[in-house]
């Protein structure tokens, strides 16, 4: 157990997720920039489905929510549970989202087409990715909790840190998809 | 750290985001626009910035709590998003309009008949 | 899926002499090196000692090597641009011209300077605050790594393939596929972008190092300057490395994937990428300067026995220009087209963050002023800076001038300008903190007498060669232009330049004299802990300071997998791509069960 260690790491992650605020405000300000380039093809209006993205909000929302609570209980099986649930929505979410983009490639509205849809799949897409590699870190979590003594749980213990990091990084990328809902979707629906 | 902390956070946000998308399915439902776009653009911010905070305050821990480096980190972070991203907004919405518009004195190219 | 992605035998084939030359100078060096190691049988050594090793002391000199060995590329690139504008023969294609001055920028910036920084700030930071390590010695380790890995990717460009020909920020629609159809590109985006991650991580270690690890009493307000510079300049960092994260990833979605964000077509918006590169350009030049400016707060306090003059007002200025770095950007490109009032903005900004700059200079004036100067070479450097700097920071508020701009924009008065800030600012800065810092590191100070004329000869030699560009700026003269004697009247300020040029030459063989004899005459020139009578915590450890012993080899392995990753990411060798990652990502995952360092 080692509260110094555990501050110092928290502390760094917090960093490292401000910076990725930056990254992701790079891509939001070009997609705001280029949202209107459709060289002619479909926008925003017509081609994103408002209903599909409420639902995926909902999944990646309950995620947050399991994630939340693998962080109220030291009880091992109750973390284990917990963080499946977490990780199960995290899929559903992912797979929602693979099939929007594939079925806007399908159609012919793929991140080649113009440059609204490339910001838009640069955007959402890289979005995607950190929710791909955090459930990749889930499971590497959840292998850590499940091999490692129950005390590692506790305040200042070295799973416990790595279970507030990934919770950092989940509701992180929940806040992200916020805006992303809020100004790709909403917003950019309704000029 | 409690499960009631996240449960309220996750009501709190559901709230929230059903607004967001109940303002804007009505407004898309109907014929003629209720609101103006402005009023209907800040008020989805407004609902994403009170979700962000209810996220970081319900979810994250953050507030009276935080240690005085988060806060300030974040709050460094933040202004400096806005700055950017506004003054990128600003700056690229100018060059468009001096590429719209033609410069004074400027002739329209005609097409050559040769 | 091809075995060698778009390589070809071809690609090792170069058309002209000079890429010949530099390919055999790279590939005989590689073999130098790994021979030597092998031949001494020192690999053992090597690689406990100095590859695996968590110690920032041995990484930070691991960076000056670094620093030290592109710097001789950098500055042959220099040599080659100078001497073709000098003399009426041209011997560079305009291809092969574009892309020394491309590599010389890329090289200068990422691969010397930021080293050179990190280097000095790995010895002397922890040492200042008196903490034993950085917070995070395994990721301070990958960071460096990381450095070293887009570093030889640059180099490797020399032996397979070829460089970017579009400048040091790669602009589109030059930088996209259509009309850089080679590998150059790509070779530059995964070198900044591999290295990046790496800066970005130092960053993040030595804010976390400075707010959490200062000596139990040390309280904000008694962290020595080059400390608060330090955190100034890696709170930048993590701030502003993102967008170019971003922005470079974009473009390489561009080439790689057909995307549009930056292409002449289908809506893509090549001034995007502009502002978007400057918004991280231009906070870095700030990176890179405020560790300076910390170093000459250290060195012309001790050279003057004098307490810092205004050290709270230093603080402030200090964390006033890490917030206006942010503010100033469009300034780089007052001439792309945007409206009075954009551009007025930002140029009142630019002007404005001269203010806490200023502030500086009064301070160390006020320092000076009634002290007791030695004129040790340190001093000397920050002397040098302090006349240059000055006038680099005139030429800078002129050019802040929306109007002045659009005459010198992308004129040698630009490129003089800016190599004014970086070689009177932020490398003589480097030079005196290294001078200075010697002997805390190595355990003996460098030749006093060489060091004196290494500072004068590169003083002047500086004057000659940037001072005529100035002129030339004024008279017209474009920057980027490989034409040999384009214009008669330009031809006498080009020869001096060119003087100046060989001057610095001499400056750096003199330099690499002082470093040789000083070695060689190591035991003589043994310094004790405090050999200059500084006042700060470095000074009360013994010269050289203490190593500590912990090592680890995950950062070298990062190193290689970035390096062979990038390799065949830029000819999109794709099988290895893949395993270089999947070896990465088990590595890391394997070390988070196995590793315990400094808790449990």
């Amino acid at each position: 157990m080692n509260k110094v260690w555990h501050d110092k790491t928290y502390f760094g992650f917090w960093l490292y997720i401000l910076s990725d605020c930056l990254l992701f405000s790079a891509l939001f300000a070009t997609y705001a920039v280029l949202r209107t380039a459709t060289a002619g093809g479909p926008g925003p209006e017509e081609l994103l489905d408002l209903p599909f993205v409420f639902v995926q909000t909902l999944v990646l929302l309950t995620s947050n929510l399991f994630m939340g609570l693998a962080l109220a209980t030291k009880n091992k099986r109750k973390v284990l549970a917990a963080l499946a649930a977490a990780l199960l929505f995290g899929l559903i979410f992912l797979g929602l989202e693979a099939r929007e983009f594939t079925t806007l490639i399908a159609e012919g509205h793929g991140p080649s087409t113009s440059a609204f849809l490339s910001s838009f799949f640069g955007l959402v897409g890289m979005h995607g990715l950190h929710v791909a590699v955090g459930s990749l870190w889930m499971v590497v979590v959840m292998a850590h909790v499940w091999t490692r003594p129950s005390t590692e749980l506790r305040e200042g213990g070295s799973v416990y840190t790595k279970l507030r990091l990934l919770g950092l990084f989940w509701h992180f990328l929940d806040i992200v998809w916020i805006f992303i809902f809020s100004i790709v979707y909403l917003l950019s629906a309704t000029v | 750290m409690t499960p009631k902390r996240y449960i309220t956070g996750f009501v709190l946000s559901l709230i929230l985001t059903c607004a967001s998308f109940g303002i804007v399915w009505m407004h898309l439902a109907r014929e003629h626009a209720l609101i103006s776009h402005t009023l209907l653009a800040s008020t989805i911010l407004a609902l994403a910035i009170v979700q962000l905070v209810v996220q970081l305050v319900y979810f994250l821990h953050f507030g009276r709590e935080s240690k005085a480096r988060d806060v300030l980190s974040f709050g460094l972070a933040a202004s400096l998003i806005a700055f950017i991203v506004m003054g990128s907004l600003w700056i690229m919405a100018n060059l468009q309009h001096n590429g719209d518009t033609p410069y004074r004195g400027e002739v329209t190219p005609q097409t050559s008949n040769d | 899926m091809s075995l060698f992605g778009l390589l070809t035998i071809n690609d090792f084939f170069h058309a002209e002499v000079a890429a010949v030359v530099a390919q055999l100078a790279v590939v005989l060096g590689g073999i130098g090196v790994v021979g030597y190691l092998t031949v001494a049988r020192k690999w053992g050594y090597v690689w406990r000692e100095w590859l695996t090793s968590l110690s920032p002391m041995r990484i930070g000199v691991m960076y000056l090597l670094l620093s030290a060995v592109m710097l001789v590329r950098g500055a042959i690139d220099a040599g080659l641009m100078r001497t073709q504008q000098a003399i009426p023969v041209e011997f560079l294609s305009p291809e092969h011209f574009a892309q020394i001055f491309t590599a010389h920028g890329v090289i200068m910036i990422f691969f010397v300077a930021m080293p050179f920084m990190f280097g000095l700030i790995n010895c002397i930071v922890p040492l200042q605050i008196g903490a034993k390590d950085v917070a995070f010695p395994l990721l301070n380790s990958v960071g460096f790594w990381l450095t070293f890995a887009g570093a030889m990717l640059v180099n490797l460009s020399l032996v397979a393939g070829e460089f970017a020909a579009t400048g040091w920020l790669a602009y589109p629609p030059l930088s996209e596929l259509e009309y850089s159809p080679g590998v150059g590109v790509d070779y530059y985006i995964w070198a900044l972008q591999i290295a990046g991650v790496g800066t970005l991580l130092s960053g993040i270690n030595f804010i976390v190092t400075i707010t959490t690890m200062r000596e139990k009493g040390m309280r904000w307000m008694q962290m020595p300057m080059f400390v608060w510079t330090t955190f100034a300049s890696m709170l930048m960092i993590i701030f502003a490395f993102p967008v170019l994260t971003a922005t470079l990833t974009m473009l390489s979605l561009d080439r790689l994937l057909d995307m549009h964000f930056f292409t002449s077509t289908l809506g893509g918006n090549a001034m995007m990428y502009v502002n978007l590169i400057w918004a991280w350009g231009h906070p870095e030049v700030y990176i890179l300067i405020l560790p300076a400016f910390g170093i000459y707060s250290e060195v012309v306090s001790t050279f003057s026995q004098k307490r810092l003059f205004g050290y709270t007002s230093m603080v402030v200025a200090t964390m006033c220009i890490s917030v206006l770095a942010f503010a100033v950007w469009l300034h780089h490109f007052f001439t792309m087209g945007a409206g009075a009032d954009v551009n007025a903005f930002f140029g009142i900004m630019t002007v404005a963050i001269s203010i806490p700059t200023g502030v500086k200079v009064f301070n160390w004036l006020f320092t000076m002023f009634r002290g007791r100067i030695i004129f040790a070479t340190p001093m000397l450097w920050f002397m040098g800076f302090l006349f240059t700097f000055v006038i680099g920071g005139m030429t800078g508020v002129l050019l802040s001038i929306p109007a002045a701009d659009y005459q010198l924009h992308n004129s040698l008065f630009l490129v003089a300008h800016f190599h004014n800030m970086i070689i009177g600012g932020v490398l003589f800065g480097f030079f005196a903190g290294l001078t200075y810092w010697f002997p805390k590191i190595f355990g003996f100070t460098l030749h006093e007498g060489l060091g004196k004329a290494t500072f004068w000869l590169w003083l002047v030699g500086f004057l000659v060669a940037f001072m005529p560009l100035y002129a030339l700026g004024l008279m017209g003269a474009t920057r980027r232009v490989a034409d040999a004697a384009w214009l008669p009247i330009y031809q006498p300020l080009f020869m001096l330049a060119f003087v100046g040029m060989l001057i610095i030459g001499v400056a750096f063989a003199v330099q690499v004299w002082q470093l040789a004899y000083s070695i060689y005459n190591r035991k003589k020139l043994q310094a004790d802990a405090n050999p200059w009578g500084g006042k700060g915590l470095e000074w009360q450890v013994s010269s050289p300071a203490p190593i500590i012993g912990e090592r680890h080899p995950l950062g070298v392995l990062t190193g290689i997998l970035s390096l062979v990753g990038g390799f065949a990411l830029v000819w999109q060798i794709w099988w290895v791509v893949i395993l270089s990652l999947v070896i990465l990502v088990a590595l890391y995952i394997r070390n988070s069960f196995t590793t315990h360092l400094h808790h449990e």
